[in-house]
């Protein structure tokens, strides 16, 4: 077997850039609640200490033989929160083995949307919309932010040690998805068919506070990523006359002006993205990380942005948690095969490894990320 | 010729439909046959849906406003005899998952199609499944899921139903982002989709089977 010879860093900018790497980069998603299933923990306990939930999740990366690139936010609760959006928390709300989850209701209510645009989102965030779903107080969010830094650069010190590349600045919701969390799917769709302007008023806005934050955000931390994460703007859900006029745009001016500023946005796209795919192709090539979730044909995606756009597949949390070790083995070969032979492929879990992945799938799919390529050298 | 209540739905004029059922049954018209115009609607937006020419989107609003209708209809129902339902669905999200989109999606697409459907709610026991389908004896049990820790709550309520000498006489259907048909055969189900529509066809090809049958 032919050695590696490249470091986890140049062979996710290789990926990125669309050049063949060694070896396809190894990005398994674990989060706190993988983090707690992997090692017999409850989630709970993981929520209520985030300095716990990074030993945890160094415990697991050290024990699982490590990867080229971490996604992980150990307080995600309150992040979300600071960012405008409910969460039940195990061991606060739920109980303490259950998973952090969104609480998808009608918090936000239609005459907010003139405020958002008036306010901006972040000052509507902390002078109105925290308190309706969270127990912040607006003067706790300074020092809020505070915590979440202490947390990142101790997360940043541990990567740096273990080699780990592209540290990513913050997870966002793309403004689309947090609207629709946050007036609830069914009321975010009344809008967008009976009041559009109100919904591209506050649109507008988010985005660009979004861009400016993220570069922000990026620069004083050294970071070279941004990860959005979407599920609700595809035609699973909408049209494409939706999505091209409530999404597209935003989505390309945020990646576009991230970009220019050598940031490179790590879209992660749940749900089946399969006639929106082409779409991407508007994106300055090389821009983002397109990574989907097992639900779109990662396949044909593959077909249409070969040469421009780099993959994270999708290993599914299904096939992680009640498959055997041989099955996600011959599926990670076979994404290896078909959307890693020339570059532009990183090997990931499809969305978060799930909190009841087998330790031994999880082995097997870094395992077979690290030696498949290399094998056949 | 298609009334003007089923094109109002079907093209998602939801004013245009709430103040005509207003109008028509102050006016002393029989809100049944409302009822049956709402759901032809409902059929050709499902129609459309099959087409593709709609989307989940217009599925939600359609549905909404069927919703509404029949809340405006509701008490003049109340005082007429209820038809005969279409099957009986008994519908839950299992612990540990408080996600209920499919599910509520679920829900009112099978009642515009004339199911009774008695829907459990978020993070269930699966003991109360059990329960439920004594009490009302469905044709069809649904299990939304979204998240990973619910298949084993999955399993579990439907080797309850096998024990409790239940599992036979229906079909277990399991819809949601994380299902696959590793999950379905995991849990033991007849069915697993993403899709509601196909959730909503499943039940009327059973229950028409059943009758032809």
């Amino acid at each position: 077997m032919a050695k590696e010879t490249m470091t986890p860093k140049e062979r996710m900018q290789a990926a990125i850039n669309l050049e063949k790497p060694d070896r396809v980069p190894v990005c398994p998603l674990v989060g706190l609640e993988a983090a707690a299933g992997l090692l017999g923990l409850n989630p709970g306990e993981l929520h209520a200490d985030p300095n716990k939930a990074i030993d945890a999740l160094l415990r697991v990366f050290d024990e699982f033989g490590g990867w080229d690139t971490v996604n992980f936010f150990p307080n995600i609760a309150l992040l979300y929160n600071l960012g405008g959006l409910a969460v039940k928390v195990p061991g606060k709300d739920l109980p303490d083995n259950y998973q952090l989850q969104f609480d998808e209701k009608e918090t936000l209510k239609v005459e907010d949307y003139k405020k958002i645009a008036d306010m901006g989102w972040r000052n509507f965030v902390v002078f109105e919309y925290i308190s309706r779903i969270s127990d912040i107080k607006p003067e706790d969010i300074p020092e809020a932010w505070k915590k979440l830094w202490a947390l990142r650069i101790r997360c940043n010190s541990e990567w740096e040690k273990r080699g780990v590349a592209l540290k990513m600045s913050t997870e966002y919701l793309h403004p689309f998805f947090t609207l629709s969390l946050n007036r609830s799917l069914l009321r975010f769709t009344e809008d967008l068919y009976y009041r559009p302007e109100l919904v591209e008023a506050a649109l507008e806005v988010m985005t660009e506070e979004m861009i400016e934050f993220g570069i922000r955000s990026c620069k004083r931390g050294g970071d070279t990523c941004i990860y959005v994460a979407e599920e609700r703007a595809e035609a699973y859900f909408y049209p494409l006359k939706i999505f091209e006029r409530f999404w597209l745009p935003y989505t390309k001016r945020m990646i576009e002006a991230w970009y220019s500023e050598g940031i490179v946005t790590w879209l992660h796209l749940d749900q089946c993205w399969d006639k929106n795919i082409p779409y991407l192709k508007e994106l300055p090539r090389a821009s983002a990380i397109i990574d989907l979730d097992g639900l779109t044909d990662i396949f044909a995606a593959k077909k249409v942005l070969r040469n421009h756009l780099c993959i994270s597949s999708d290993v599914h949390p299904a096939l992680l948690s009640l498959g055997k070790p041989e099955d996600v083995e011959a599926y990670c070969k076979k994404l290896i095969d078909k959307l890693g032979v020339d570059g532009g492929h990183i090997l990931c879990s499809g969305c978060e490894v799930p909190h009841a992945c087998k330790p031994e799938n999880l082995r097997v799919m870094i395992e077979t990320g690290k030696t498949y390529q290399l094998s056949k050298i | 010729m298609l009334s003007s209540l089923a094109e109002g739905i079907a093209e998602l004029e939801r004013e245009k439909v709430l103040d005509e059922v207003k109008m028509r049954v102050t006016g002393g018209e029989d809100p049944i046959r409302m009822v049956e115009e709402c759901r032809q609607g409902m059929t050709i937006v499902g129609d459309r849906y099959q087409k593709g020419e709609y989307f989940l989107a217009e599925l939600l609003l359609s549905a909404e406003i069927f919703r509404q209708a029949m809340e405006i209809l509701e008490p003049y129902l109340a005082k007429t005899r209820p038809p005969k339902p279409r099957g009986k669905v008994v519908l839950a999200t299992l612990k540990g998952d408080i996600h209920d989109l499919g599910k509520n999606l679920l829900a009112i697409l099978l009642k515009t199609r004339g199911f009774e459907v008695h829907d459990l709610g978020v993070d269930v026991d699966p003991v109360r499944v059990v329960e439920k389908v004594k009490e009302v004896r469905p044709e069809f049990v649904g299990f939304s899921a979204l998240i990973s820790i619910t298949f084993d709550s999955m399993k579990r309520a439907v080797e309850m139903l096998e024990e409790e000498g239940l599992r036979n006489k229906l079909k277990i259907m399991v819809g949601g982002g994380i299902t696959t048909p590793l999950v379905k055969e995991y849990i033991g189900a007849d069915f697993q989709t993403l899709d509601a529509m196909e959730g909503v066809r499943y039940c009327l090809n059973i229950v028409e089977g059943k009758k032809e049958g």
